[in-house]
């Protein structure tokens, strides 16, 4: 053979190769596009209007980009103010005076601020802040900053990384500062190695120094109490940081040494807490050489401008406690049952090796803690102290904290005293000025489902601000009847800005329903007992708590300091009623409501497998106020599964098989007999029997595509002329997107590649930090604009937001994202971001139905507690927001109407959800027909998007399950199961069915947002992306070689054979 | 025996390499896909039919030596290049939601997912080898010794 020969069939070989991988790389790359778009600044399609007189339901309120930028800046610093909460101001430390003070900043968050969450869908906005808007930036602004200070942490993060890692959107972090087991503060030698002369200019800025305590928050964070919490191993060795309270969230070592540093050189010290999770700071609170403190959370990347005005008083503080802030929250009976293996802790299963990585079998959670989480637990403890009930005043070694002055857990049983045990109350807050609420009508309506409550409140101060009216309930508790906090929020409603002298008369709009309590042994349903019930209102949960009380009679109360109590009864209403077990059987939708998480298949409460598992030792005893130390939550450790049990087929998300042989022929697909578009259904409430016709449409194939491509994307049903969209992450703002895709209906603004073309709308405060503000309003003006404008700007009809669980302990470090320990603060802060969201075109996926309450294991753990647990917290919060309740007595028509955009609230619920990642009981949360179609869709008569949280068509989301309970859509890419095919699926008549309700649960949902418009008005193109000029050129210049290499080969042959000839 | 051994060009030799490699390859993806953190799932049998049909087509061309002609043995390579790149190349994608959750999506990754990447990637380093192989053998001339 010739070698011209060889080398051209060596060549066609390599270049052959070359050819099928590039080819395969275009497949990868295009199934992954979105990822790719989202990642590498990359844009491979946009919407084209198809006319200019289009029929738009929505549309940006904003004018261009700059327009865009300005209107978001300005409400994300209003939130920022409103958010603060004001916990400590002795003597009038706070504001501080004159135009410029001359303030010296401690601590490493001073310069390298938290901003926000530190991972997941509220990550701030980075490039706003390389911009220019940093913390220092809005510092030296409202201030005369010490340079010196300032240099030596600059010159510190100058030998880090700027921006975290990682996949989706950077954080604004110093990468190597950002830890859940160190704070990574600096000592002042520390600083002295950055900065000798650090201190040498304490006395010129000297009216007040100002230390920035902080703690990460984001997706995948946790917090983990004593030793192991404060544990850091890495390469460069193993280190612990020491802190007052034994964990993490405590003072460390480092923190109070530079707190130290600033009580010993200036007269006025203020500590900000640059944190979501409740610090444990009663160590501040105690010390007399600290004048101020305040809770500033994540304020965004405008809101260390917001942290300035309040400050210096600009803005009073108008902010309250959305979470109990306990000496030592690891002390809460919740953390009994916490964590997974990472941390040591037992709760996982025993025999999860028994199980395959696709069954995700990992651990579990038992809430034995019931309903007392949070504020319910410490206040119902000390009702019980302060009335004798429960043996209360007792409490067992490692369950309470030492002493006033030891904050660490006790060793020894001892007195349970509510002064070592709480620093600051659920709900409370200061201001700089003096309020007075004045507890007015109450009328509570016959039909006991209602009632309006009106307060008057006046500032008795001088200056002006914000106060909130905290409307708490009590009702009547019997020892071993079903269990009931001593107080729990009710209704809120915060006032406009009063000046000094000013008053303003609220009127809250209760929903009565919200007093009812689960009866899951008994009624099997919401009740309400015989007794005495009490309305109160008050500076906070407990103050409220002491006003009621006082009412009752009793004394010995203390307050938030310990001292003294007396309570004030006129701030106290209350009225009797019998038992009940009718009226709150049935919800406002008209749905009746029963058991569905006790018992069967679907059970969360663990006892309904109690016979399936093996080392528990007896049913699992829910903490009782009847006796606290006798039904003490013990950490279920070592648990396993029987071998061939119901139990284990459940946890293997494979238990519902597929039928085969089942006549389905009337349930109809790929019809073509019918003209009907998607666009046709524009207006169609969801009975109309079009639907029908549409979905009959759709062919198998198409629906199992749509279905199954859902990570940030709409995928298109060309059978009824879909346009396919994209989707994105929040709840902060779009987590992708950026200003230079800008449009207004369609036309791109003229300016969207101009300054502010690397920007995004993740610019507000945290979500923690929204609810914080006890402001209805102001949470419908952030749904507009910060998810529902992300819709609108960057044509996204599905935004995954707002967040919607809540916080069941301190320690879970993704706390950020959800707004309260209590599910109607949280309940109501979500509704109306919901409804402001959809009132923009947005369909919002609440996330994450339900009970995503810890990050460690939380794909796979299996989380467990009592019906009462679930229905009064997590389902009583997430029922708020799914069906528009807590509408704001202040939001007017005219109000809503602002955004120039229809008034829907409460009119229809929420239209979207995400599930968790988490197990529901036993099963995949998208599984669990309890929640997914009993109670979401039944009782609250859901009739939407239904979406996984990042799990494709894989075993861990119980597919077919899923499918059949309502889920609509698999937020992942393609499928893994071998039944996702029309053949597969044809012979089982309820799968098909199935899939024709999801078609139109999704397609309605869509129907009601910017997707219609968009569908309606324009038509999708596709742009040259880098990755597709990449791969077309491969390609090409690969086939051409291949080619090439095969004339060649043929040439020299042939040449080769007429020579041999010619010889 | 001895024979057709000692008529073995080095081109057909590195055939033969490269089927071994193939069929290495191809034991790790039936393997890492039936078992671990694949296990449950369907495994995608084109990889399965396309290199046995490569492994099959090098061992013909081995057998028939200088009896085929070039034409043919040009096009059976081709052939045996195109089946492998198929293969890996299915091999690739049905692992790139598992590379994502455990290098991308934080908190994602498992033990399983790694073990199930790692030898992944083993089996696909063997395709890789294989196909070089193939690519080599094809630069190298006659698949028996010129008399």
């Amino acid at each position: 053979m010739r070698i011209s020969t060889k080398i051209f069939r060596g060549l066609t070989m390599f270049f052959a190769m070359l050819l099928v991988l590039s080819i395969a790389m275009a497949s990868i790359m295009e199934y992954y596009r979105s990822s790719l778009d989202e990642n590498t600044d990359a844009l491979s399609s946009q919407v084209v209007v198809d006319s200019d007189s289009g029929e738009w339901s929505y549309g940006t309120q904003f004018t261009s980009v700059a327009d865009a930028v300005a209107g978001l800046k300005d409400f994300a610093i209003r939130e920022a103010a409103e958010s603060f909460v004001l916990l400590k101001n002795e003597d009038s430390a706070l504001p501080l005076t004159g135009s410029k003070p001359k303030v010296t900043l401690f601590g490493l968050r001073s310069y390298a601020a938290y901003y926000g969450s530190t991972g997941g869908g509220s990550i701030p906005d980075k490039a706003t802040v390389d911009l220019g808007n940093t913390a220092t930036a809005a510092f030296q602004a409202a201030f005369d900053v010490n340079p010196e200070m300032l240099a030596a942490y600059e010159a510190y993060c100058n030998t880090l990384t700027w921006g975290s890692a990682g996949f989706g959107a950077q954080a604004p972090v110093w990468r190597e500062t950002v830890s859940s087991s160190d704070p990574m503060e600096l000592t002042p030698d520390e600083l002295a190695g950055y900065n000798p002369d650090y201190a040498s200019a304490y006395e010129e800025y000297s009216d007040a120094a100002i230390v920035v305590l902080g703690r990460t928050s984001g997706e995948n964070v946790s917090f983990y109490p004593g030793e192991v919490g404060r544990t850091t191993t890495s390469d460069a060795g193993t280190t612990v940081v020491e802190t007052n309270t034994g964990n993490i969230l405590g003072i460390s070592k480092e923190e109070q040494e530079i707190i130290d540093e600033a009580k010993e050189n200036f007269d006025k010290v203020i500590v900000l807490l640059n944190s979501s999770s409740a610090l444990e700071i009663e160590a501040l609170k105690d010390d007399a050489d600290i004048d101020a403190v305040m809770w500033i959370g994540y304020p965004g990347v405008y809101g260390f401008e917001a942290v300035a005005s309040v400050l210096k008083g600009e803005t009073a503080p108008s902010g309250h406690l959305g979470d109990v802030y306990a000496v030592n929250s690891a002390l809460a009976p919740a953390m009994w049952n916490y964590g997974g293996a990472e941390a040591g802790s037992k709760i996982v299963w025993a025999d999860k090796a028994d199980y395959t990585g696709d069954e995700n079998v990992n651990s579990y959670l038992i809430q034995a803690e019931g309903i007392y989480t949070g504020y319910r637990y410490y206040e119902t403890r000390y009702a019980d102290v302060i009335e004798g009930n429960g043996g209360a005043a007792n409490a067992a070694a490692g369950t309470y904290v030492t002493s006033a002055t030891d904050y660490r857990a006790a060793t020894t049983a001892g007195t349970w005293n509510y002064s070592n045990e709480v620093s600051y109350p659920f709900g409370y807050g200061l201001s700089y000025t003096t309020f007075e609420q004045e507890l007015g009508d109450v009328q509570i309506a016959a039909d006991k489902k209602t009632a309006t409550v009106e307060v008057t409140v006046t500032n008795t101060g001088s200056a002006a601000g914000k106060s909130v009216v905290q409307l708490y309930a009590q009702t009547p508790y019997t020892e071993g009847g079903v269990e009931k906090s001593a107080i729990q929020l009710i209704d809120y409603e915060k006032t406009d800005v009063l000046a000094g002298g000013a008053s303003e008369t609220i009127v809250l709009n209760v929903d009565l329903s919200n007093l009812a309590s689960y009866d899951y042994e008994g009624a099997k349903t919401f009740v309400v007992d015989a007794g005495t019930y009490y309305f109160a209102i008050g500076d906070d949960s407990h103050d409220a708590l002491n006003n009621i009380l006082a009412a009752k009679g009793e004394t010995g109360m203390v307050d938030n300091d310990g001292q003294e109590a007396a309570g004030d009864t006129s701030k106290v209403y209350d009225w009797t009623w019998s038992k009940d077990t009718e009226t709150f059987s049935v919800n406002a939708e008209g749905n009746e409501i029963t058991n569905r998480l006790s018992e069967g298949d679907y059970a969360m409460d663990v006892n309904a497998f109690i016979d399936q598992i093996e080392g528990l030792d007896g049913e699992v005893e829910y903490l009782s106020r009847s006796d606290w130390n006798g039904t003490w939550p013990i950490t279920y450790a070592g648990l396993s599964v029987k071998n061939g049990s119901k139990l284990e087929s459940l946890l293997k998300n494979d238990f519902i098989p597929i039928e085969t042989t089942e006549d389905t022929s009337d349930i109809i697909t790929g019809d073509t007999s019918s003209d009907l578009t998607f666009n046709d259904m524009k207006g169609a409430e969801f009975d109309d029997p079009r639907w029908d016709e549409l979905v009959n449409k759709i062919p198998v194939s198409e629906a199992l595509d749509f279905m199954a491509n859902a990570f940030h994307n709409i995928q298109g049903i060309p059978s009824i002329e879909f346009n396919g969209y994209a989707a994105d992450d929040g709840p902060g703002g779009s987590d992708s997107h950026t200003m230079k895709e800008a449009q207004n209906r369609g036309q791109a603004m003229a300016d969207a590649e101009g300054e502010y073309a690397t920007t995004g709308t993740r610019i507000a405060p945290a979500p923690i930090n929204l609810a914080y503000t006890w402001n209805k309003e102001l949470a419908y003006e952030n749904g507009q604009l910060i998810i529902g404008e992300s819709t609108l700007l960057y044509n996204l009809p599905i935004m995954i937001g707002p967040g919607g669980n809540i916080h069941r302990h301190a320690y879970n470090g993704r706390g950020v994202e959800y707004y309260s320990e209590d599910p109607i603060l949280s309940g109501f802060t979500g509704s109306a971001v919901v409804q402001g969201a959809q009132s923009k075109g947005c369909l919002v996926n609440i996330k994450h139905a339900a009970f995503n309450d810890q990050e460690s294991n939380r794909s796979g753990v299996a989380v467990f507690m009592n019906e009462q647990g679930a229905r009064e917290l997590e389902l009583r919060n997430l029922y708020q927001m799914f069906t528009g309740k807590g509408r704001s007595s202040k939001m007017d028509d005219t109000a809503i109407a602002a955004g120039e955009t229809a008034n829907r609230y409460g009119a229809e619920g929420a239209l979207g959800v995400m599930s968790s990642y988490n197990r529901i009981g036993a099963v995949a949360s998208s599984a669990n027909k309890a929640v997914m179609v009993d109670i979401m869709r039944g009782e609250w008569g859901f009739k939407g998007y239904n979406v996984t949280d990042f799990t494709g068509v894989s075993l861990k989301a119980a597919p077919k399950e899923s499918i059949l309970f309502g889920t609509t859509n698999f937020c992942g890419f393609g499928n893994s199961v071998s039944y996702w095919s029309e053949d597969a699926l044809r012979g089982d008549a309820d799968m098909m069915q199935a899939i024709h309700d999801d078609m139109h649960y999704a397609l309605y949902a869509l129907s009601r947002s910017y997707a219609m418009d968009l569908n309606v008005n324009t038509h999708v193109e596709w742009l040259m992306t880098w990755y597709r000029a990449t791969y077309i050129s491969l390609i090409t210049v690969f086939s051409v070689a291949s080619l090439a290499c095969v004339v060649g080969y043929v040439v020299c042959g042939i040449r080769g054979k007429n020579k041999k000839e010619a010889r | 025996m001895a024979n057709w051994v000692k008529n073995q060009s080095a081109a057909a030799w590195v055939s033969i390499f490269a089927g071994v490699m193939a069929i290495v390859g191809l034991i790790i993806y039936i393997v890492n896909s039936t078992t671990g953190y694949l296990g449950s799932t369907q495994m995608n049998a084109l990889p399965v039919v396309f290199t046995i049909l490569a492994v099959l087509l090098i061992a013909a061309m081995v057998a028939a030596g200088n009896k085929a002609s070039h034409w043919v043995s040009y096009i059976i390579l081709l052939a045996v290049i195109v089946l492998l790149a198929v293969s890996v190349s299915v091999f690739v994608s049905t692992r790139t939601d598992v590379a994502g959750d455990q290098w991308f999506i934080p908190g994602m990754d498992t033990p399983e997912k790694g073990a199930c990447l790692n030898g992944s990637i083993v089996g696909v380093v063997f395709y890789g080898i294989s196909m070089l192989a193939v690519i080599v053998s094809a630069f190298m001339g006659n698949f028996t010794k010129d008399r």
